[in-house]
């Protein structure tokens, strides 16, 4: 029996518990997004910042077709990961829950142990895969099945993608798999004995319950594709530059500009923002049919 | 409709594995080719050495960045986990739902922002304190990353976390710290470890936000970094591959410290 | 008798919710008392109000004469078992029933022996270095029993110790629970929502309702005259007839919306006029062939007739306005069958008239 049963341990302890946690993010997470958010309005020259409140910043990445057709890029290399990734993570949930029971924890375990196998190195490794002389085309090369290495392998959107979604594929099953974990194999036997075929089974049930899983999912993989900066940088070469890098040089490059910096920041989370929103919505409205 | 035939179940196995390899090709790769002693990284593999550890290890910068990292690691295993079980404890104790689940939300936010985000607003945030770049800035970067991985994982634990029986202590004697230390503390102390090292490991592997706080500082991501920007170097996948191990280690502790929660 | 422990006006709110309106108890040496109510009543925080883990938005809660109203609870005269046990999972058993004795700091030859004694009481001797995780539900509770006795507090809390236990188990621990009470002489205030718990172990029992107390008297007491609609339903079964009050005073008349007109005894005087609800136990029900009844004026026919073993259970229709519930030796139901014409009887002070505002 449960009854109202509060924990008390006075008002004071609790705040004096959630008080340097609070304050660190508060001092460190808040205060610097905000300051990045001003910076946008200032004005950069040469090294120095110049206090101002002008919208040069974002006047410059409206008109530049440079940066447009960057962002656009990115939102669409973005869009394609997580495409691919979340079926991908949907199928997997799927079979660790319902088909390969007793293996779920282990299979779980090797996604979260790829996840912590570095970062950077998985990325580089991958252009020793996908080089022009790397492992895909020497070993293709040396069974005869190719005359010329395949170039668009590596220095490509195909090689960012490639990346992108083994570097995010551990990240998008964990919110599939445990919102999966809390349908019962109930729902779907009751589902069955009703006469429900298989794919419509998967359609009406698994995909609507497991919907706050995978919108979650698909959220996570988009902007985290969006914002990756180092991929595109090791294999992604002129082609694949996306607006992280953009980003990054107006910081750490040779010719930085902060406040512009700032400015494409703000202008990216806002635009991915936006499309998670968006499909979100759509997503809802479409599942009600 | 879960029994399904033995072929749909081979094909099913088979996508699992294809899966499994997709993400772990990358990993075989650095190790294959850190034992390869032909600098061209292509198959097949002619010899096997050690050349490449050496030269990873007799690098003049690496002892640096290393201890730099391992300075790093230590304090956001130690910060993160202070200030992450205190506030995961106080989200806890709330009485008002609607406000723990807020508060429990925002302090996750960190880990949705992409990291290149939460670099650069740091960056930008120490520039108008006038504060140098440097292990500092970077620290506060480490801590920040891995502060809500720390909450969720001692929010889970605390979530579950029977406090009959400190009421129990209470009832019989003990004072509030008293209780804590005989009776909390020892129960709670595998998940704290557990996102200790969790925490460790996030900031052992962290590059994005270390390069743009750290300045003219050194760690091991770091170093990797302008390795790999300077062309093909096997000595990466040795260095690599001794990371890989570390990492792999912490990752195991901290999984197995989780799972004898319940014991 | 002295009071073991006295609330004094307490009242508990929870933002907007109140959870206590202005509760009075007194718990006499050496009595046990129950808290009886539904989920949700106000019971538990009662406990835990005089354990010390609530504080009463106001009143006063004495122990022993004692204010100890703002005292925390480690430095409280009290000990609490909680529903299931709350051992602490990293200790023996013996490092918990020694527990706070050690925090007192006795030595620690003294601390065995009354662990010692305490394993002896609740018959769990040689379990004292066994783990907690490895004990069984019963074994649990005996320990956290022990647990709560070792430091000999003044009243002993018991907030539903026993209903996480199967029925078998939980019978036999309510009669060891009672014994062990009498031959320690000790003050236990027990909060269950099992009323047949309360009756079995209590000598006394609070019944609570909606953060009130609504009836505090013997098991026997609230058994044959409840004070309220609320109690007479609550406590046992009971046939709740509807109807109004003919005429007040000593030997009340109730009229049953079927007409006939009955005597009945009432708890709280009712005016003539006013509408109330009749309670009749079944089992004081009797029923007689209407050919053999005369002068009796309540009559019905058989509707129903369930077999529960021990006896026979006979609904029997008021004429088409209300059931009632008769509960016969199976040899009494053997003359009846549905449809038969029967008149409905039950001893002069069987029959409680209730008033409806009921509190």
């Amino acid at each position: 029996m449960i009854e109202q049963r509060p924990r008390s341990s006075g008002r004071g302890g609790v705040a004096l518990m959630l008080a340097p946690g609070s304050a660190f993010y508060l001092l460190f997470f808040g205060v610097p997004m905000l300051s990045l958010f001003v910076l946008s309005f200032w004005h950069a020259e040469g090294f120095d910042l110049i206090p101002t409140f002008s919208l040069e910043n974002y006047g410059k990445i409206a008109t530049s077709t440079l940066y447009q057709v960057i962002l656009m890029r990115t939102i669409g290399v973005g869009l394609v990961t997580a495409a691919i990734t979340v079926p991908l993570a949907f199928a997997l949930s799927y079979l660790m829950r319902f088909v390969f029971e007793r293996r779920a924890q282990i299979i779980l375990q090797l996604l979260l142990i790829s996840l912590f196998s570095g970062y950077l190195v998985r990325i580089y490794a991958w252009r020793t895969i996908l080089g022009k002389q790397g492992l895909l085309n020497s070993t293709l090369g040396w069974l005869g099945l190719i005359d010329h290495p395949m170039d668009f392998l590596i220095f490509s959107k195909f090689a960012v993608i490639v990346t992108l979604v083994g570097l995010l594929l551990p990240l998008a099953v964990l919110p599939i798999y445990s919102a999966m974990s809390n349908i019962s194999r109930d729902h779907l036997e009751i589902a069955s004995d009703l006469g429900s075929r298989r794919f419509y089974l998967v359609r009406t049930i698994l995909v609507p319950m497991a919907m706050p899983g995978i919108t979650t999912s698909f959220a996570f993989t988009f902007l985290l594709a969006a914002g990756d900066f180092v991929t595109p940088n090791l294999v992604g070469g002129s082609q694949g530059i996306m607006i992280g890098n953009v980003i990054a040089d107006q910081f750490r490059g040779t010719g930085a500009n902060w406040p512009l910096g700032a400015a494409l920041a703000f202008v990216t989370v806002c635009c991915v923002m936006l499309i998670v929103a968006a499909i979100n919505r759509v997503v809802r409205w479409v599942s009600r049919w | 409709m879960v029994a399904a035939s033995p072929r749909t179940h081979y094909a099913a196995a088979l996508f699992v594995v294809c899966v499994l390899l997709y993400l772990y090709a990358p990993v075989v790769v650095t190790v294959l080719f850190s034992f390869a002693d032909s600098p061209r990284l292509s198959l097949p593999i002619q010899g096997l050495t050690l050349s490449w550890y050496a030269s990873a290890l007799s690098n003049p910068l690496i002892q640096t960045a290393l201890r730099n990292t391992l300075i790093l690691a230590t304090i956001s295993a130690v910060g993160g986990c202070l200030a992450g079980t205190a506030f995961a404890f106080g989200v806890v104790k709330l009485q008002r739902l609607r406000l723990r689940r807020i508060l429990l939300t925002a302090s996750l936010l960190p880990a949705v922002v992409p990291l290149l985000v939460i670099g650069i607003s740091l960056a930008v945030f120490f520039r108008t304190l006038g504060s140098q770049p440097g292990l500092f800035n970077a620290a506060i970067g480490h801590v920040l990353v891995s502060l809500p991985f720390v909450i969720l994982s001692l929010n889970a634990r605390l979530e579950t976390f029977d406090f009959s029986v400190v009421e129990a202590a209470r009832d019989l004697g003990a004072p509030p710290l008293r209780a804590f230390l005989d009776i909390t503390l020892p129960l709670i102390r595998p998940s704290v470890l557990g996102a200790g090292l969790l925490a460790a490991a996030l900031s052992l592997d962290e590059f994005i936000v270390t390069w743009f706080n750290v300045g003219t500082q050194l760690t091991a991501p770091v170093l990797v970094w302008g390795l790999m920007r300077r062309g093909v170097d096997p000595s990466i996948n040795a260095l690599a591959t001794m990371f890989l191990a570390v990492l792999l280690v912490l990752f195991v502790a901290s999984s197995l410290l989780g799972r004898r929660r319940r014991a | 008798m002295t009071s073991a422990v006295e609330i004094v006006a307490v009242r508990k709110s929870f933002g907007d919710f109140v959870a206590l309106h202005e509760i009075n108890l007194s718990v006499g040496e050496q009595e046990f008392v129950s808290l009886l109510g539904a989920s949700g009543c106000g019971k538990t925080t009662l406990l835990r109000i005089v354990a010390g883990f609530e504080f009463a938005t106001s009143g006063r809660v004495l122990i022993g004469g004692e204010d100890i109203t703002g005292i925390p609870p480690h430095a409280r005269p009290t000990n609490i078992v909680f529903q299931r046990g709350a051992l602490f999972p990293h200790m023996t058993v013996r490092e918990n029933v020694g527990y706070s004795l050690k925090l007192r700091k006795w030595p620690k030859k003294r601390i065995d022996e009354q662990v010692d004694r305490m394993l002896a009481m609740v018959r769990l001797e040689g379990f004292g270095d066994r783990d907690p995780a490895k004990l069984s539900g019963g074994q649990v509770q005996r320990v956290a029993l022990a647990r709560a006795l070792a430091g000999e507090p003044r009243v002993l809390l018991l907030d539903e110790p026993l209903s996480a236990l199967d029925l078998k188990l939980r019978q036999q621990m309510q009669l060891e629970l009672r014994s062990l009470q009498k031959s320690l002489g000790a003050t236990f205030i027990f909060v269950t929502h099992d009323q047949t718990e309360a009756l079995v172990m209590s000598d006394r029992i609070a019944i609570m309702n909606a953060g009130r107390i609504v009836q505090f008297g013997r098991p026997q007491e609230i058994y044959t005259r409840p004070s309220s609609i609320f109690v007479s339903d609550f406590i046992g079964q009971t046939n709740l007839i509807p109807g109004d009050v003919v005429a007040g005073g000593a030997g009340t008349a109730f009229r049953l919306r079927a007409g006939a007109v009955v005597k009945a005894a009432a708890p709280a005087p009712l005016a003539a006029g006013s509408k109330a609800v009749l309670s009749v136990r079944p089992e004081n029900v009797r029923l007689i062939p209407a050919a053999r009844a005369n002068g009796v004026a309540l009559r019905g026919i058989v509707r129903e007739s369930v077999y529960l073993g021990s006896s026979v259970r006979v609904a029997v229709d008021l004429d088409g306005a209300n059931l009632i519930w008769a509960e016969l030796r199976e040899e009494e139901a053997a003359g009846l069958s549905i449809g038969d014409s029967v008149a409905v009887t039950w001893p002069e002070n069987a029959a409680l008239v209730l008033g409806e505002g009921g509190a």
